[in-house]
């Protein structure tokens, strides 16, 4: 008999092997062993350079945003505890602030930050 | 906290795998049927199979100077986040373990697949690739909010974080009569959240398969089946969320579990090929714009409906 | 090992294809697209996908090389087939599929000329390791690190695009870089470079050509961008044109005509529809929607198979009427690749002009194939003959019609363009390349 997190690391654990006996199968089965190192695929062309490069990020203001709204979901799962017993006082500062937040989300929507191209 | 026998966490892989091998199966009859063609049963289910052992018996392969470490973890990581979401998933009445905080931990397997994918693009330094990483990352940005809205909503309805309590909530009236929008919210977000069809620009055709591209053998089995678990794990868990769970008449509660699960799984299915692959530079606002507060309202809605009753 | 082996003989019962189309295979691409369907086998969208790769349609000194580095970039079992004859694909399927149930691996030229199979061999002699690597067994892993040096194939694919500064000029990627400096890079290749954006930021740039071995992608077009992100900074338009003389296939009965043969009007009309169906299947499939795109498929072989005007409207009918009521789609597609009435005129090409009325979008030219459809459907079974003057003007599209333009106005629609709108933009305007007959490339891209 297991409980709770020691369930979740036992299920851990035999995911890994399953993906490690599908490994496993493949060494043993596999027509030949692995290829390359071979081009990436560029349409029957040699890569000029690198892929792995600073790549442009348009929607960075829009990672900002989510990274407020992304802590907020932090006191939220705790909040959805004790709504029922704080009552009204509860349900109306969470939405406050989330009110407080979305204020910021339309900011950045009539800034054009949400449309990237 | 409901203690379960340790032969639950190998039967769970097994009755999940046979899940999505039914998924894919019916996914193919549907491709099938718009090609003109009567695919027998056997048939479709075959497919499936038959792509694993392609898969199997393929050959693996390095790209040059390719982020070997990145790349594999990337790929091993999408299966196995979808099964350690399923730990806390109901049969029935039962899951492997019903965490007390199993809301939580379900949105924080499911949010692995963000790394998952990025390495998995990010790995095999090929430009496509390296694309469809990042353009899974921007969908995470447009879909994760509403999705968690929507799971908080379930949670605040029960008073609970823990998927058997949200299941004991719905007894008497479904959660999904008195939040319709979470509930579809949700789904759209799962299947964005299993970068399914019409969210699945990551692995887009136009980029030649992106995350995907230069996967072969094994480790393209692995990735792509681990992509068709983590889809039928999260629209599974809409059904003890939403959908009442096990509860019903007559039938006993796995079954009605089953029933839900695949009703739920095939709309699904059905729907993707009613629309296009949605770009999120399209989407992204939408997404912050529209469901984002309707999922707010949501939340507000349930949360003063807790107060009054 | 025995197991491998009934593994082996269970997975080929469903390869996956690469189809790849250059100029001159249209009819061989459409053939093997019939056969893919009626097996239910699915077409593959990059090399470590296939199975299989079907080279439809003439190879040529400057393909060989990069069919080469194709080629060594699908895992095995795998087989490749050049084809140059739509009557054999059937049987070639059969065939491949028996080879890959047995793991052997081909590179066969099954139908079509001998020599081209040694232009292939030529490539990969060219090459500084893996010249046997493809002929199947022995040593045929690619040990080298840089997988990347095949500059001498390059240099002899060169010299068919003489004249072309494009071409030339963009083979400094791969080959020069091993070459010079650069050698302690990992793989032979050095870091991305830098440049300012449309913002004037500096940022990283990668070069990255799309096409020609490229699914869904217009046969023989080649697309030289420069990416910032997944941006569009820049494009050339470059095209691999066949050595032989290739006569396009969606003109060909005004060809005919002009032969001096009698055609039907019928016939005529019957092969405008399947065209802009093909090219309507091949943007549905870009925009990620496969069931409409594969309607559209099955209209177009039902029609260029004889198929009569009733038995193909009514299906027909619902996908125009489903289309048009697609507004995903419409969103999706708004605002992309927008080709002003003015600048449509002076490249002046019909039918994407017709869509340039106020400013055509690709939803515009989307929009106008579902038109023109529906307005050349009906005289499908049309028996009186097309007349010669139609020949005339449909006699000139072997050197011109609407493909010139189009690639005249790609680079200015692809630059700023995100890499999904990029492909969008292109498969709106299906520009056909196999039209442009003996014309030099350079021609075509001179602004």
């Amino acid at each position: 008999m297991v409980s709770g997190f020691g369930a979740a690391l036992v299920l851990l654990g035999v995911a890994l092997v399953l993906v490690g006996a599908g490994y496993g199968v493949a060494r043993l089965v596999a027509v030949a062993s692995p290829a390359g190192p071979v081009g990436p695929f560029l349409s029957g062309h040699e890569p000029a350079e690198h892929a792995v490069s600073r790549f442009h990020v348009r929607w960075y203001a829009l990672t900002l945003i989510y990274l407020a709204f992304e802590m907020e979901m932090l006191f939220m799962y705790p909040w959805t505890l004790v709504v029922s017993s704080k009552g009204a006082s509860a349900v109306i500062e969470m939405f406050v602030f989330l009110a407080i937040l979305l204020a910021g989300v339309v900011y950045a929507w009539r800034e054009g930050a949400l449309r990237w191209s | 906290m409901t203690e379960v026998p340790l032969w639950s966490l190998a039967v769970l892989p097994a009755v999940l795998g046979a899940a999505t091998i039914v998924a894919i199966a019916f996914d193919v009859a549907l491709s099938a049927r718009a090609g003109g063609r009567a695919a027998s049963l056997t048939e479709v289910v075959v497919v499936p199979l038959r792509e694993a052992v392609r898969l199997l018996v393929g050959q693996r392969r390095v790209t040059t100077a390719a982020d070997r470490v990145l790349w594999r973890t990337g790929v091993v990581t999408v299966p196995v986040i979808a099964l350690l979401a399923a730990l806390v998933l109901p049969l029935g009445g039962v899951a492997v373990a019903d965490l007390g905080v199993g809301v939580v931990w379900f949105n924080a397997m499911e949010i692995l697949a963000w790394a998952a994918v990025w390495m998995a693009g990010w790995g095999p330094n090929s430009v496509l690739s390296l694309v469809g990483g990042y353009r899974f990352v921007a969908q995470g940005l447009a879909y994760e909010l509403p999705h968690m809205f929507a799971l908080i909503s379930a949670a605040t309805a029960a008073g609970t974080l823990r998927v058997g309590g949200i299941v004991e909530a719905q007894s008497g009236v479904w959660f999904v009569v008195w939040m319709p929008v979470a509930f579809v919210v949700y789904l759209l977000s799962a299947v964005a959240m299993a970068f399914r069809g019409p969210f699945d620009a990551p692995t887009g055709r136009d980029l030649a398969g992106g995350a995907v591209e230069e996967l072969s053998g094994v480790d393209r089995l692995v990735f792509q089946g681990g992509r068709w678990l983590l889809l039928v794990v999260a629209v599974a868990m809409s059904v003890p969320l939403f959908l009442g769970g096990g509860h019903g008449p007559l039938l006993p509660p796995w079954l009605w579990t089953v029933l839900k699960t695949a009703a739920v799984l095939a709309a699904v299915l059905w729907l993707r090929r009613k629309f296009p692959t949605v770009r999120m530079d399209r989407f992204a606002e939408i997404a912050w714009v529209v469901l984002i507060p309707l999922t707010i309202l949501q939340a507000l809605a349930v949360g003063v409906l807790v107060l009054t009753w | 090992m025995e197991l491998t082996r009934a593994l082996l003989r269970f997975a080929a019962g469903r390869p996956h294809v690469l189809l790849l189309e250059v100029p001159g295979g249209t009819a061989t691409r459409l053939a093997a697209e019939v056969e893919l369907r009626r097996r239910g086998w699915p077409a593959a969208v990059s090399p470590a996908e296939a199975d299989m790769v079907l080279l439809a349609g003439a190879g040529g000194a400057r393909l060989t090389p990069m069919m080469g580095l194709l080629w060594r970039q699908v895992p095995k079992p795998r087989v490749f087939a050049h084809l140059d004859d739509a009557a054999t694909v059937p049987q070639m399927f059969d065939e491949a599929r028996r080879r890959l149930a047995t793991g052997g691996e081909t590179w066969e030229v099954f139908a079509g000329e001998e020599q081209d199979g040694d232009e292939f061999r030529e490539g990969h002699h060219g090459d500084e390791h893996g010249g046997d690597s493809d002929h199947g067994d022995g040593d045929h892993e690619d040990t080298s690190a840089g997988g990347g040096d095949h500059g001498s194939g390059h240099e002899g694919g060169g010299e068919q695009s003489g004249g072309d500064d494009h071409g030339g000029g963009h083979d400094h990627g791969g080959g020069h870089g091993h070459d010079h400096g650069g050698m302690e890079m990992p793989g032979g290749l050095s870091m991305a470079g830098r440049g300012p954006d449309r913002d004037g930021l500096q940022l990283d740039q990668l070069h990255v050509p799309l096409g020609p071995l490229l699914p869904d992608w217009p046969a023989g077009l080649v697309v030289y961008t420069t990416l910032q992100g997944d941006v569009v900074q820049q494009a050339e338009v470059d095209v691999l044109r066949a050595e032989s003389v290739h006569e396009g296939f969606w003109d060909e009965p005004w060809r005919r005509v002009g032969s001096g043969q009698e055609v039907a009007r019928g016939e005529g009309a019957r092969r405008r529809v399947a065209g802009y169906l093909d090219s309507l299947a091949g943007f549905l499939r870009v925009a990620g929607w496969p069931d409409p795109a594969v309607g559209a498929a099955r209209s177009r072989d039902e029609l260029l198979a004889g198929a009569r005007a009733e038995q193909v409207t009514p299906r027909l009918r619902r996908l125009v009427r489903r289309l048009r009521r697609a507004r995903t789609l419409r969103w999706l597609t708004d605002g992309l690749g927008v080709l002003s009435s003015a600048r449509a005129e002076s490249a002046g090409f019909e039918t994407v002009l017709r869509a340039s009325r106020g400013d055509g979008d690709v939803t515009a030219r989307w929009q106008t194939w579902l038109t023109e459809i529906e307005r050349i459907l009906p005289q499908v079974d049309d028996t009186t003959a097309l007349p010669a003057e139609n020949a005339l003007l449909r006699g000139e599209s072997s050197e011109d019609p609407r493909s010139l333009p189009a690639l005249a106005v790609l680079p200015e629609l692809l630059e700023g363009a995100e890499l999904a709108a990029a492909r969008l933009i292109v498969a709106s305007l299906a520009p056909d390349v196999t039209a442009l007959g003996g014309r030099a490339a350079t021609e075509v891209v001179g602004d």
